[in-house]
């Protein structure tokens, strides 16, 4: 066993070196590179569809991770065009840069990778700049809205809300016109609880059957990331775990992970574990979201009871901990909140037993009768498509694919915990509800793993940029006195520059980019949320089901609404 | 069943004011809610949902019911300027007598989200009755805001005709 | 493991017909949720409140630290026109509706006046009055009268 994993390590860093040299014969001074696993490429206007085209096909960034637009440069009208690829085989990532302005259109993405659709939409609503072949139309904001929101100089003025917008399709490349023009469109609105969030479903139908179709988001839409620009940093912390209310902890690693890299900040063994720990009880409990939801369309009501009835006792014991149900902040800068109370630990273990007897009870009931097979065994998602859309998480390995990231690219001590990955067959929704069965019952035996072993020690770092002083200190001592003044009137300040950080979440790659000059607030901050690509994937799935069955296909890819809309 | 409703049915003169008495003592047993619910306070309606027996004032488990049949109009989370309109319709097609409860902090004055996109508080778009701060707030405090509003159908006051009456004079 | 018996555990069919009866009739069965978090909870957060010295006036001295780091922008405070009269606010106003109760005002105080222990507001008609005063905020929880340098079970 020792053997072969060094062997891995050895062919992995061979791999990456190899690549590495190409990459450098063929840009020259334009690459640089940030960590091992980030890399950055500068790019003219004249030869982006080239260059990328190149990195898709030679040398293996097959997988798209985002596209957006920021503006490091403080002028009013030159921005830059970032767009994130991934290799699949040495696990690289890397951002090309194309300097645009508001006056010239930019060739678009969408034909080579599909998921770049919205992200392109996305960037006319909210900078101004225009691709070839894109609609103008809003996605997220109001129509009829007048200005580009995330720019420096954005002013709002009271505008008029439109109300009648065109929903037709373009005609059907596949059939004969006549037979398109017999098709009829309708609208499904989903505000009532149905679905996690408010959505609308546009579908085109033809005896009853659907066609084609698509989805219109932009009814939640808050506008999180201008006001992550206005904030200082000790001010963001309530902001982090009310974007996804099922798995608020998972933000705040991905967040708090990326400044503490960023700063060369070490934090404690103990705090590293009781992170992961709240990490996994995070991802049981949004797994039971989405099957409870699954259980509930197709109608058995008490299913539902007992699925609500364990995710409220997972919401007992951290209450125990925090003091608040859902939106206590748990991870905080430098390390955990506090320490564990008296009685936890025991009333953890306990709850481990409990929920998996409960789980393998109300499971084992129906994953094998032929009738819920019947209803599930459909709506099928290959896995050219799925890494052509950009999804990934549970969605992706339920089309067979095998990439997990606290596997191939693993933080604080996953490398030294067993655990195996559940893979799909057919990528049907009786896929994606099975394999998110077992992991359910993979992350009961790393929560057990790493509370047996629980390493003792502080909870927090003792760094002293990033350290809060006790309060008993603060109220004797005038050392302290003056560092609490000069956290809390100041706040840290990042130097200049940017990054990039990533973890696994329940339902894909969660990640932010962060870019900062220096002051006390941030420059540009973008989120790269797993559910804005699982949603632009059903157009390619909703074919050949009904009206009804609708929220039933949503709920399989667990669109969470808070992610995609921000 | 109150004993006293036939003494009170039995004086009437029409079928119109029959209607109406048989009306108002029935509202004080049961009301029948309309739920609407967009980002975080939907888990905590949905737990309610889940652990609740079927004896109590207001019954939440049946989620199918629409607006026309709906007394009380229960709104929880965010309000985007996207989605006012379809609430305001919502608002229009429920019956003339109507209570409306704004649950959390987002959906009484906006919450944490002071951006323009967002409308802040339910009481700019339509008369609200009963507020309940918290963010999230509790089971118990849920139910113990219905008996705010039992009180307010006990003696016949409501926001929209108080808006009313002052439109009129 | 202390798990390791638990887990990947086989049952016999006896034992699976008694669990269709559970689920059929749930309510005659106790909840098994109400098990867990039934022990006191020490640390659970309330609504803010201001705290008073020995003598019983307000220990808050208007170092507007609180204002400025809280996220929603609830409170607001008013000082008198000269800092030696007097050191504590004359007004202090915290708009409840807008609260998140996240606790980064207590953080942020360096003398000790803002607390979160007070009961969690109730829900009131809409007709009465959300704003909270500086007498409302030092009086409805008890008198809190807290000891600089005390053991505080809250923050570390």
């Amino acid at each position: 066993m020792f053997d072969f994993q060094e062997q891995e390590d050895l062919d992995l860093i061979n791999n990456r070196k190899l690549l590495l040299n190409e990459l450098e014969l063929e840009f020259g001074e334009n690459l640089t590179l940030g960590t091992t696993e980030n890399i950055s490429i500068v790019v003219s206007p004249s030869s982006y569809l080239e260059k990328i085209l190149q990195l898709k096909n030679s040398f293996g960034f097959n997988f798209f991770l985002n596209l957006w637009i920021s503006d490091n440069i403080a002028d009013g009208e030159n921005f830059e065009l970032m767009v994130q690829l991934l290799n699949m085989d040495t696990h690289q990532r890397a951002i090309i840069t194309c300097p645009v302005t508001e006056l010239e259109p930019v060739p678009s993405l969408s034909d080579i990778y599909h998921g770049a659709f919205w992200c392109e939409q996305e960037s006319w609503d909210m900078y101004g700049v225009s691709f070839d072949s894109i609609p103008k139309e809003r996605i997220l904001s109001p129509e009829g809205m007048e200005g580009h929101t995330l720019r420096k100089n954005f002013e709002p003025k009271p505008f008029r809300l439109k109300q009648s917008v065109d929903y037709s399709f373009s005609p059907d490349p596949r059939v004969s016109r006549s037979e398109w023009k017999r098709r009829s469109v309708h609208k499904l609105d989903m505000f009532g609880g149905e679905v996690n969030g408010p959505l609308r479903a546009i579908v085109e139908v033809y005896d009853e059957v659907i066609e084609r179709g698509r989805l219109e988001i932009g009814y939640l839409h808050r506008g999180v990331e201008k006001i992550f620009e206005n904030l200082s940093l000790n001010q963001i912390q309530p902001h982090l775990c009310r974007i996804n209310t099922s798995s608020p902890t998972m933000f705040q690693q991905a967040w708090f992970g990326g400044i503490e890299k960023y700063l060369g900040v070490h934090i404690p063994d103990r705090a590293k574990a009781l992170r992961m720990v709240f990490n996994e009880l995070d991802r049981i409990y949004e797994h039971l979201d989405t099957i409870g939801r699954i259980v509930d369309n197709l109608g058995c009501y008490p299913f539902l009871k007992e699925t609500i009835e364990m995710q409220e006792s997972i919401l007992m014991v951290m209450k125990k901990y925090s003091g608040q149900r859902l939106n206590g902040s748990l991870i905080c800068l430098g390390g955990v909140k506090s320490d564990v109370p008296k009685g936890w630990l025991t009333e953890c273990l306990n709850l481990l037993g409990f929920l998996e007897k409960k789980v393998l009870e109300v499971t084992k009931l129906i994953s094998n009768s032929t009738l819920w097979m019947k209803r599930l065994c459909r709506f099928e998602l290959n896995s050219k498509q799925a890494m052509d859309w950009g999804v990934s998480g549970p969605n992706l390995r339920a089309s067979g694919v095998n990439y997990d990231m606290r596997k191939v690219s693993p933080h604080y001590f996953y490398n030294d915990i067993e655990f195996e990955v559940p893979l799909g067959i057919n990528g049907q929704c009786y896929d994606r509800y099975l394999v998110r069965v077992e992991e359910i019952l993979q992350s009961l035996s790393i929560i057990s793993q790493l509370l047996d072993n629980l390493p003792l020690g502080d909870t927090k770092t003792k760094d002293n940029r990033v350290l809060i002083p006790r309060k008993q200190d603060v109220y004797s001592e005038t050392n302290a006195l003056i560092q609490h003044y000069r956290f809390y009137d100041g706040g840290v300040i990042l130097p200049e520059g940017e990054f990039y950080n990533s973890i696994e979440s329940s339902n894909g790659e969660l990640g932010f980019y962060v870019h900062s000059r220096g002051e006390s607030t941030l420059n540009r901050v973008k989120l790269r949320t797993p559910g804005f690509y699982s949603g632009q994937c059903f157009t390619d799935i909703c074919e050949g089901g009904s009206i009804e069955e609708l929220p039933l296909v949503i709920n399989s890819l667990n669109l969470v609404v808070g992610e995609i809309d921000r | 069943m109150n004993s006293n409703i036939i003494s009170e049915v039995a004086f009437t003169a029409n079928s119109e004011s029959f209607l109406k008495k048989w009306n108002e003592s029935i509202l004080q047993d049961e009301l029948w809610p309309f739920p609407v619910s967009f980002s975080c306070c939907a888990s905590e309606l949905r737990s309610f949902r889940g652990m609740q027996n079927s004896s109590s004032y207001v019954d939440v488990s049946d989620i199918s019911r629409p607006p026309e049949k709906a007394d009380l109009l229960i709104v929880g989370g965010t309000i985007s300027q996207k989605i006012a309109p379809h609430l305001i319709d919502i608002y229009e097609r429920m019956p003339e007598e109507k209570w409306v409860l704004a649950v959390g902090a987002c959906a009484s004055s906006g919450g944490p989200y002071w951006t323009h996109n967002v409308v802040q508080g339910l009481s700019q778009i339509i008369p609200v009755d009963v507020y309940l701060p918290g963010c999230p707030p509790s089971k118990e405090m849920i139910i113990q805001s219905f008996e705010a509003i039992r009180e307010r159908v006990a003696k016949k006051v409501s926001a929209l005709s108080q808006t009313r009456w002052s439109l009129n004079v | 493991m202390i798990l390791g018996k638990n887990l990947y555990s086989k049952s016999s069919k006896i034992l699976n017909l008694l669990r269709i009866f559970n689920l059929i009739l749930p309510s005659i069965w106790k909840k098994s949720s109400d098990k867990f978090g039934n022990s006191e909870i020490q640390n659970e957060v309330g609504a803010p409140a201001l705290t008073l010295t020995d003598t019983g006036g307000l220990r808050c001295t208007s170092c507007m630290l609180c204002q400025n780091i809280c996220p929603s922008f609830c409170i607001k405070i008013e000082t008198f026109e000269h800092a030696e009269e007097e050191a504590a606010p004359l007004n202090f106003d915290i708009n409840i509706l807008k609260c998140t109760f996240c606790g980064l005002c207590e953080e942020a105080c360096p003398v000790d006046a803002i607390r979160m222990v007070g009961p969690m507001p109730m829900a009131g008609h809409s007709e009465q009055n959300w704003i909270w005063d500086k007498e409302y905020l030092s009086t409805y929880a008890g008198e809190l009268r807290s000891k600089v340098g005390e053991d505080r079970p809250l923050m570390p």
